[in-house]
């Protein structure tokens, strides 16, 4: 019984924690990323833990079977946790406040059920010798920190990379309810006559998943054309839509990631932002570009014509066989001197003490999503400010905030605005028209051509972008510096997580 | 002899309602009810203080996450042989161990910062190794604190089950509540620095509580 116990306290440290792993991944999914889902889906996923001790309590109190009681509760959470990924999807189609306060109470359900397991797990594994208990309990204690500690990696690293979402809630429910088909036929052996089905049942339960992420997809965005690519692996969730005109929209995370086009004319996706470059500096050998998305920014850098190497970062290596269905996209991956890593582009940028990028284009995600502060804080700039060549250029994507300018301007003495795009330098920039077409003329298209400024419709383009470059006028008199400690734009001045949106 | 004590929860005879508890057991159970508030609250800042430092990568995510909880794991064990070894002072230890939770809460963003500066830049086994040992001292605190208690209150209860889920109840809502604040919003008014020196306070707090509970005649 001892060994059953601890077992069993692994096996719901375990699932419980996995399960966590999945609410997170679906809840940040529907909400974009926001920072915020991580407390929600924790604190939701405590109260239920929570009170499914005290009802676990009750039992011990109460019950004179603890191994029947927790069967008959494993197998019911785990015939729960097989529908929770419908239910969820009716729930965050409610109005609110009702969608947030139903997720709330869905989270803590699931993790109500398996912890009522956690103190008829240690009443049953506890040896106790005279009036000291504490050795004894804290070994099944113990067993269920490590299975909480083996589920985000098994269920995070594992089992998210080989299955979908939606398989995975299917997967852990069903493990759910043969840990509790475990407890049954220990203490009912005629049950172990069911054994032999149990397989087959689980293999037609597993074929039958509801198709979580595309019903999310489906329901938001749908103006944006029709869903034709869908990714997902243990990094994230990516997908496409279709369109005719502009090139497909890319998203990561349920996201806007940025649009397939590297022509300067459509610039259906600002990529006007990254022909500027080339026009800002005369002879940019070194490029360093953090965040791939479509991998247009890329695209249109392999064409640059001084470019000797193009280090492109990315978190999620998924990009590659979304970039792969784009010709235009897809060759600049494999041109001379263009280099894809695959890691955390500030952890990446950190190691190279050594280098010097003649530009560092960071194709920054809205500034409200998690983590971004890790790319938009005071820290980040600096570790980029250093590791500029002389006359180097530092630039991305604001995605609108004003506390973004402000953190360049703290760090860079000569900051500019092109849109939303910030370009910051430790050497003071110019533009004119004449320098802007010669140094375009000389970049070389994805389809082998280069810019033609004899274009009228091109010639137009240059003059609007010179025009609209400037030095840096603060705007807004709520502007911060951002830095990792004050995480000020993902939290006091983000998207916030509000019961009444 | 020992006694396996499923036999207690079949008989449920001598086991006593937390309902009944005097005072200076419900200011125990404040007290661990506000340690799993400051646990979580570390927990938050603790990570983003990590990721800054090694990355949000999702194999720098799980090592840091894994260290986390192999640290609460290992410190558990460390609780039950502590209360084993101090039977009479449960209350006193578990004190003790809040006050130095507090005491490397004041000290967490220098050593978390400085260890993650030299060591960062190393590949995932110098990234484990440096999550683990920053983590260490922490989490074995954190994770020694249930069994104490347990410990402590069995003496009450007579029944395991009986004494962990009620422990366990008031550490994991004290958990939520600190989950929900800091994720929702502590973070809109304080720094991460100004979480974890609210999370030192509360240490201190429960440290002074448990004390004092300690001198009450058991």
């Amino acid at each position: 019984m001892i060994w059953f116990a601890r077992l069993l306290s692994f096996s719901v440290g375990f699932l419980s924690l996995s399960q966590e792993i999945l609410w997170v991944r679906l809840m940040s999914f529907a909400t974009g990323g926001l920072p915020q889902t991580f407390g929600f889906v924790l604190g939701s996923f405590l109260i239920g833990i929570a009170f499914g001790a005290v009802a676990g309590r009750r039992f011990c109190e109460r019950s004179a079977d603890l191994v029947h009681v927790g069967g008959i509760v494993l197998v019911i959470a785990g015939l729960v946790d097989l529908a929770l990924p419908w239910v969820a999807v009716q729930a965050l189609a409610l109005p609110a406040p009702t969608h947030l306060i139903g997720l709330a109470a869905l989270i803590a359900a699931s993790a109500f059920l398996k912890s009522i397991l956690f103190p008829i797990a240690h009443h049953l594994g506890t040896v106790a010798s005279g009036d000291k208990v504490g050795v004894s309990v804290s070994r099944v204690y113990f067993a269920n920190i490590l299975g909480s500690t083996m589920g985000p990696l098994v269920t995070g690293m594992v089992l998210l990379q080989a299955f979908s979402l939606e398989a995975t809630f299917v997967a852990v429910g069903l493990l759910t309810a043969a840990v509790g088909l475990a407890c049954l036929v220990r203490r009912h052996q005629p049950l172990k006559l069911l054994l032999p089905a149990a397989p087959v049942a689980a293999a037609a339960v597993f074929a039958l998943q509801f198709p979580v992420v595309t019903t999310l997809i489906q329901r938001d965005s749908s103006e944006n054309g029709p869903v034709n690519f869908v990714l997902q692996n243990r990094h994230g969730i990516l997908h496409t839509r279709a369109s005719v005109v502009g090139g497909d929209w890319v998203y990561g995370g349920n996201t806007y990631d940025g649009r397939v086009n590297t022509d300067l004319l459509v610039d259906s996706n600002g990529i006007r932002r990254v022909y500027l470059l080339a026009a800002l500096h005369p002879s940019p050998d070194r490029i360093l570009q953090i965040g791939l998305g479509s991998g247009s920014w890329m695209g249109v850098l392999a064409g640059f014509p001084s470019m000797d190497a193009l280090d492109v970062l990315e978190i999620n290596p998924g990009y590659s066989q979304l970039i792969d269905r784009y010709p235009e996209v897809r060759a600049a991956a494999t041109a001379p001197g263009v280099r894809l890593i695959w890691d955390d582009g500030r952890k990446w940028l950190a190691e190279q003490e050594n280098a010097r990028f003649d530009l560092i284009v960071v194709n920054t995600t809205f500034y409200w999503r998690a983590y971004t502060t890790m790319l938009l804080s005071r820290e980040f700039m600096e570790l980029a400010r250093h590791r500029l060549a002389d006359g180097g250029i530092y630039a991305f994507n604001s995605t609108g905030s004003p506390d973004a300018y402000a953190t360049a301007r703290a760090v860079f003495p000569h900051v500019y605005a092109f849109d939303t795009f910030v370009v910051a330098s430790n050497r003071e920039l110019s533009l004119d028209f004449a320098t802007a077409a010669r140094r375009l003329a000389r970049v070389r298209l994805p389809h082998g051509r280069h810019v033609n400024v004899d274009d009228p419709r091109v010639t137009a383009k240059i003059a609007s972008m010179v025009a609209k470059f400037r030095p840096y006028e603060a705007t807004s008199a709520d502007a911060q510096v951002i830095t990792d400690e004050n995480l000020l734009t993902e939290y006091r001045h983000g998207t916030r997580l509000r019961w009444w949106d | 002899m020992d006694v396996v004590r499923e036999n207690t929860a079949h008989s449920a005879g001598p086991t006593q309602k937390a309902g009944s508890a005097p005072r200076a057991e419900w200011l125990v159970l404040a007290a661990f009810f506000l340690s799993g508030v400051s646990a979580l609250t570390y927990q938050v800042a603790w990570q983003r203080l990590l990721y800054a430092e090694f990355g949000v990568d999702l194999e720098s995510i799980t090592i840091i996450v894994s260290c986390f909880m192999l640290g609460l794991g290992i410190g558990s064990l460390l609780g039950g042989w502590l209360a084993d070894r101090f039977p009479t002072r449960h209350l006193r230890v578990f004190g003790f161990v809040e006050l130095s939770i507090g005491l490397f809460g004041i000290a967490s963003p220098w050593v978390i910062m400085g260890i993650g500066e030299t060591l960062s830049h190393a590949g995932p086994v110098m990234l484990a190794t440096s999550s683990f040992a920053i983590l260490l001292v922490p989490t074995l605190l954190m994770g020694a604190t249930l069994p104490l208690l347990i410990a402590h209150f069995y003496g009450r209860y007579h029944s395991v089950g009986v004494t962990v889920g009620t422990l366990y109840f008031v550490n994991t809502l004290g958990a939520a509540a600190g989950a929900y604040a800091t994720g929702l919003v502590v973070f809109n008014y304080l720094t991460i620095g100004g979480s974890i020196r609210a999370a030192v306070v509360i240490n201190f707090a429960v440290a002074t509580a448990a004390l004092l509970a300690s001198r009450r005649p058991q």
